[in-house]
């Protein structure tokens, strides 16, 4: 499993089925993330992570969210072409964020900041 | 040797026809009403069937219908480029309509990571492969070996876009899959020249009158001019484990300058999908109707709402036409209108430029899948194989060995780390034609080899890196006596006969059992070039029956980091 810290609360929550523009709505500061492997083998890692289009570090995957609308990419590598992974928020607990299957390796989440 | 290698050619080239035919005949899904559901469509199904918590199977619903994040890219580029039915244009018309858009996505395709390329290499296949990779080079003793496997020549194609990538999602009608190329990623072969001792022979004839101790000669070369062929290998693997513990392929995802590369350029195309400005009134209102539906539906109907509406989507985006739910329209309207702000727009929103930013981004998602196709199959470690090895040693009869080769790793506490690799050999070697039956004891057996290493990866030290120690032991049963086949009048380079007789064609050494131990310090363990040191004790070799100390020394270097893109640095 790729991780993040895993330290401190939880900061995104999820937005209402509803709402087109977010998926999570988060308070402001940096989020932790982290991946696993969800459904099937192997393992899986980040390959990429990007914040509103510009290239964030995938070791630790963080990003730092200031108020607005977010654009949150992730590019996942699976070991298994077969698999499935969850993205988390590193957190405590931990929350699940989004699956990902490995056919269609990345994932985008809309990140509202309010 | 000619036709051996062009029949193993015409082999190759027609198991990957097959491969790929194979891959390509696998076509869109049917669903269960009339639609065919788009190939790259049946991962949304999968992921939303397949989420155990209501909060991950409403994520997954909401980012399978939010086409400007560019999530399943696959299944809505299918959607809008794939003709579902007679009135839908072509790709081509569609490509048009979009490059005639003022507002389409332009971007330059930035994600060929290499300096060189097949197509501008002016030399064999061969050779083409080894620039690339897949090409494994070792001088060792005179000796130079090239060697690949079978996969490595089409992912160099893929990688280079002369053949599509396929996965289970992508529809292109021929291409090589992940799947084709883990097949043939099992068989290998290679090829063995001699360097060191020299086929082509000088005679030199007196000519002229001698003064004193002083000859004038004439010299003329005889023999071969082209390298001496050693010994052509064929290799199949029965068992591939997978290094693919989280930290070791963490770290060899990370290592991958390619995988890197091609997941930049795919986050970096993603990103330039942009949200549809005005928003889309009647593409918002698909939005929160399939939302609404694929929520309240349950998992065995998810597939057959996925293919009732998604096909809405070339209507509503492509051609502009307005969209109805099937499900409280008035409500999802009033929603879209009053909560979300969106007017009814008074003329069609079709949205071109989405085709060629998801055209776009279905090529950089091809790349970038081909990375870790390669990726994957490079932290395979083979297990059990099969090899059969045609030998030509230098003025000795030819012959064939049928070789067993296990091997396993052995990971430390942490599973981060391989500390322990130990390989058995077991191999017949039999004469490709019966020996003189003048020659006592010869028969078509050769002889019988086993064989143990066990290799130890030394910590790092300063300056050297990291290091393998191994020590092995090696068996062999002579069956039949060493045989070197000799030409009257020429010599065998470094043995003199004395006392042969001048008719002599064949000659036979003493047959043995010959025991073999040898250890060996290897530095560069987890580069590409590495440097083999060895000293080796033997009983007697099979010429020889002597003990006789040996040291070697070699240079090896993998050429197959370059393919899947992973950067020379240890573990």
């Amino acid at each position: 499993m790729a991780n993040g810290p895993t330290t401190g609360p939880c900061k995104l929550t999820p937005a209402p089925p509803n709402q087109v523009q977010c998926d999570y709505l988060s308070t402001p500061g940096t989020v932790n993330f982290s991946v696993a492997i969800y459904s099937g083998n192997g393992s899986v890692a980040f390959a990429a992570l990007s914040l509103d289009g510009h290239a964030q570090p995938v070791n630790p995957p963080a990003v730092t969210l200031g108020q607005g609308a977010h654009k949150l990419l992730f590019v996942l590598a699976f070991s298994d072409p077969g698999a499935a992974a969850v993205i988390r928020e590193a957190c405590n607990p931990s929350q699940d964020l989004a699956l990902v299957d490995a056919s269609s390796p990345n994932e985008t989440l809309r990140i509202c900041v309010p | 040797m000619n036709s051996p290698i062009a029949v193993r050619a015409i082999v190759f080239v027609c198991v990957f026809n097959v491969l790929a035919s194979v891959g390509s005949a696998q076509q869109a899904q049917t669903s269960p009403g009339n639609r065919k559901l788009p190939r790259g469509c049946a991962v949304i199904v999968k992921v939303i069937q397949s989420a155990r918590t209501p909060q991950l199977r409403t994520q997954a619903i909401k980012g399978a219908t939010d086409i400007t994040t560019g999530n399943y890219a696959d299944c809505f580029a299918q959607e809008l480029l794939v003709p579902a039915s007679a009135t839908h244009a072509s790709l081509s018309q569609l490509q048009k309509i979009a490059k005639q858009s003022s507002n389409r996505q332009v971007g330059s395709t930035n994600n060929t990571s290499g300096t060189t390329s097949a197509v501008s290499q002016p030399i064999s296949l061969l050779s083409l492969a080894s620039e690339y990779g897949g090409l494994t080079t070792e001088t060792n003793n005179g000796t130079f070996t090239a060697q690949t496997t079978l996969d490595q020549l089409p992912s160099i194609l893929a990688k280079d876009h002369l053949i599509g990538f396929c996965t289970l999602s992508s529809t292109e009608p021929r291409c090589t899959s992940g799947h084709s190329l883990d097949i043939l990623h099992r068989f290998s072969a290679s090829v063995t020249f001699n360097t060191s001792t020299s086929s082509k022979t000088v005679q030199a004839l007196a000519t002229g009158v001698g003064q004193g101790s002083t000859q004038q000669v004439s010299l003329t070369p005889h023999g071969n001019d082209r390298p001496s062929l050693s010994a052509v290998t064929a290799k199949y693997v029965f068992f591939n484990d997978r290094a693919d513990a989280s930290g070791p392929w963490a770290k060899a995802v990370s290592g991958a300058t390619d995988v890197s590369q091609q997941a930049q350029t795919l986050a970096a195309k993603l990103s330039g999908l942009k949200e549809f400005s005005p928003p889309n009134y009647y593409y918002t209102k698909w939005q929160i109707c399939v939302r609404n539906v694929l929520n309240g539906a349950p998992n065995d109907n998810v597939e057959l709402v996925t293919a009732r509406y998604y096909e809405e989507l070339y209507k509503i985006l492509i051609l502009g036409l307005p969209f109805t739910c099937d499900q409280d329209d008035t409500g999802v309207a009033t929603h879209v209108e009053r909560d979300l702000g969106i007017s009814k727009p008074g003329s069609p929103q079709p949205e071109p430029s989405l085709i060629t930013a998801l055209s776009d981004i279905q090529s950089a998602l091809r790349d970038y899948q081909s990375a870790i196709s390669s990726l994957q199959r490079s932290i395979e470690t083979p297990v059990l194989a099969f090899q059969y090895d045609w030998n030509r040693p230098q003025s000795q009869p030819t012959n064939s060995t049928f070789r067993l080769i296990f091997s396993k790793n052995v990971l430390d506490a942490t599973q981060e780390n391989n500390v322990w690799t130990f390989t058995g050999n077991f191999a017949v070697a039999i004469y490709d034609s019966q020996p003189a039956a003048t020659i006592p004891g010869a028969r078509l057996l050769r002889d019988i080899q086993v064989g143990f290493e066990a290799d130890r990866v030394l910590p790092k030290a300063p300056l050297l890196g990291q290091s393998t120690l191994s020590g092995a032991y090696y068996f062999q049963y002579q069956s039949s006596p060493a045989i070197l086949n000799i030409t009257p009048g020429t010599p065998i380079s470094g043995i003199t006969f004395t006392g042969l007789p001048p008719n002599a064609t064949q000659v036979f050494a003493q047959k043995g059992n010959l025991h073999l131990a040898q250890l060996k310090w290897a530095l560069g363990t987890g580069k590409n070039l590495r440097f083999p040191f060895a000293i080796s004790y033997s009983n007697r070799t099979e010429l020889i029956s002597k003990p006789e100390w040996r040291a070697q020394f070699g240079v090896t270097y993998d050429f197959s980091a370059f393919l899947s893109g992973q950067a020379s640095k240890g573990n």
